[in-house]
């Protein structure tokens, strides 16, 4: 979708137009989900942060200031609900753990990938779920990173090294 | 380890990613192919690539199920809009002076209020952007696509699309089934006649509405956008397009009736210039899905059609047997160095397919090689065919290097589509 395009729709969201949102959900859920989940590596909270993230960014359009930039604007949005959620979750372990919860709860999708990228540190784990969920595009990383594409494959490189390392070592 | 090892393999990722030129990709498969450090290394990332890849694979569900929550959560969410207003109004009654500014305001807000009620809500500025978008919500439609030749129904085929999987069957018994990854279609016998790449959706992200509307549910197209309707009835729309430049030869104009509340089409005529007194008629309703799920299933499922052989570079050609691809036999490949004066020299490629009637056609000649890549090929006509009939065929093909110079695997997907009527 072109920048003018995303403006007429931002602009349609700002009436309070819900059904025009729904196309900038549908255009920006694989970002933002990325973003969560390279995040907080868990998939059940990436996909409730990712949730509180597009809902938010439909209730707090007008505080958007540029319309052609939504995209960075709501990866903004979903950075900040991931760093809010891993406070409360420092926060809380200590009580989960002395009622004998588990605080991450079980998914069966893919477990060996899924372990590995767990282990990885956050901005590697980040980078390659952007890459892997949005599109395979270098491109819309830079964007949403503002860095050169350069940049990005470098950081792309260097995850995938650790990545090989924490799989050779299972 | 050669020196220059830690270099290559710092490439190795632009060559999965597909970044890197076919030369610089072709100079570093020559170092892998002798280099067991870097060829492990490749192996261990395309296996990475795999996992990866499978792991978003694996999400996509999720991914779908996070944009229906989101999208049922707006649908019940209230605004922010109250809950501020109400800590204004307190404000505001504290003051005798906005008190009664306040109370003058309220009336003039409910005599705008009542004049719109008389007059009714205008619907002459609804853009077709406001369609496309409600459109886009929806999961579940059954339509009939008519066509009128010199006033008569020529050609029928009803329709279902639910849970982005389309079932369509025609006037002769032809059954489409396609879930958005695979397109099958079997004849009236029930006998599978096509199987290849969806005709839906995942293909340039063309979604059913786009496809079926011509293009026309486009969100690039922003002249079609801003359209509003050309006529407002009482319960309503009709936008009337004039065709987009691809569709000029033959369409004459298009026109879309939607309903006035819920926004969506109900009927879509494409008037044709091509044909005297020739018009299609599309249909469509939102009500409940007729058919149980299982209708959306296939009825037998079997390997994509697929071809493999080595090739040698400046070589002969080579014919590759392609299996369960109904009326295709085989593809003749050959893959040559060819010098260009303003490039230098390239590898390309030559493609042929071999019909089961044994009529052999090219497909593409002298390409410039994409290592690594897809590379799709179709060509659709019947002038170059011995027989005068139209025929529509589509390849893939896959070129990788191998451990041995000059050798490279042709991995080849080929499928004929349906002749026309």
């Amino acid at each position: 979708m072109n920048g003018r395009l995303e403006k007429q729709i931002v602009a349609f969201c700002r009436g309070g137009d819900k059904s025009a949102y729904t196309g900038l959900v549908k255009l920006y859920s694989g970002r933002v989900f990325a973003i969560c989940l390279g995040m907080l590596g868990n998939n059940h909270d990436a996909e409730d942060i990712a949730q509180q993230a597009l809902l938010k960014g439909f209730t707090h359009i007008k505080q958007l200031r540029d319309d052609e930039r939504f995209g960075a604007w709501i990866v903004r949005i979903a950075k900040n609900l991931c760093i809010d959620f891993i406070r409360r979750q420092k926060r809380n372990r200590y009580a989960l753990v002395e009622r004998g919860v588990r605080p991450e709860r079980e998914s069966n999708e893919c477990p060996e990938i899924r372990g590995a990228l767990a282990k990885l540190p956050q901005d590697s784990r980040l980078v390659l779920m952007l890459y892997y969920f949005d599109g395979r595009s270098t491109k819309n990383i830079a964007e949403t990173f503002e860095i050169s594409e350069a940049a990005v494959q470098t950081r792309i490189s260097r995850a995938r090294k650790q990545l090989r390392k924490l799989l050779e070592a299972k | 380890m050669e020196n220059t090892c830690e270099n290559i393999q710092e490439q190795i990722l632009e060559l999965i990613t597909g970044t890197l030129s076919a030369e610089k990709a072709a100079e570093l498969h020559h170092h892998i192919s002798r280099c067991s450090a870097c060829s492990e290394y490749l192996q261990g990332l395309e296996a990475d690539d795999k996992l990866l890849g499978g792991f978003a694979e694996a999400m996509q569900p999720r991914l779908a199920r996070l944009e229906n929550r989101v999208i049922e959560a707006l649908t019940c969410e209230p605004s922010e809009e109250p809950v501020r207003s109400i800590s204004i109004w307190r404000i505001i009654m504290k003051s005798k002076i906005t008190k009664v500014a306040a109370a003058a305001a309220v009336i003039v807000i409910a005599l705008f209020w009542l004049l719109d009620l008389i007059s009714g809500p205008n619907m002459a500025g609804v853009a077709w952007a406001k369609v496309t978008a409600r459109v886009d919500q929806i999961d579940f439609v059954h339509f009939y696509e008519l066509k009128f030749r010199e006033n008569r129904v020529n050609s029928s085929l009803e329709g279902w699309f639910s849970d982005e999987r389309l079932v369509a069957k025609k006037h002769n018994g032809t059954m489409f089934f396609d879930d958005g990854v695979t397109e099958t279609v079997f004849d009236q016998y029930g006998q599978q006649i096509r199987k290849g790449p969806s005709e839906l959706g995942n293909i340039k992200g063309m979604k059913f509405f786009e496809k079926i509307t011509q293009g026309l549910m486009q969100y690039e197209n922003e002249d079609l956008l801003r359209q509003v309707p050309s006529h407002v009835g009482h319960d309503f729309l009709i936008y009337r397009f004039n065709p987009p430049e691809r569709m000029e030869k033959w369409v004459e104009s298009v026109s879309i009736t939607v309903g006035i509340n819920s926004l969506l089409p109900v009927q879509m005529k494409i008037r044709r210039k091509d044909q005297e007194n020739a018009y299609d008629l599309y249909i469509f309703d939102y009500e409940e899905r007729e058919k149980p799920a299982e209708f959306f299933e296939t009825k037998s499922v079997s390997k994509p059609p697929q071809g493999k052989a080595e090739i040698v570079l400046d070589g002969e050609e080579v014919i590759i047997n392609i299996s369960d691809s109904p009326g295709i036999d085989a593809v003749e490949v050959r893959l040559y160095n060819k010098f260009f004066d303003d490039i230098g020299e390239l590898k390309v490629l030559d493609l042929a397919v071999i019909t089961a009637e044994g009529f052999r056609r090219g497909i593409c000649r002298q390409m410039p090689l994409k290592l690594n890549k897809e590379n799709r090929f179709s060509v659709g006509d019947s002038k170059h065919w011995p027989d005068g009939k139209y025929r529509h065929v589509t390849a893939k093909i896959v070129i990788r290097p191998t451990e041995k110079d000059n050798v490279y695997l042709a991995e080849i997907s080929c499928w004929l589509d349906l002749v026309a009527d």
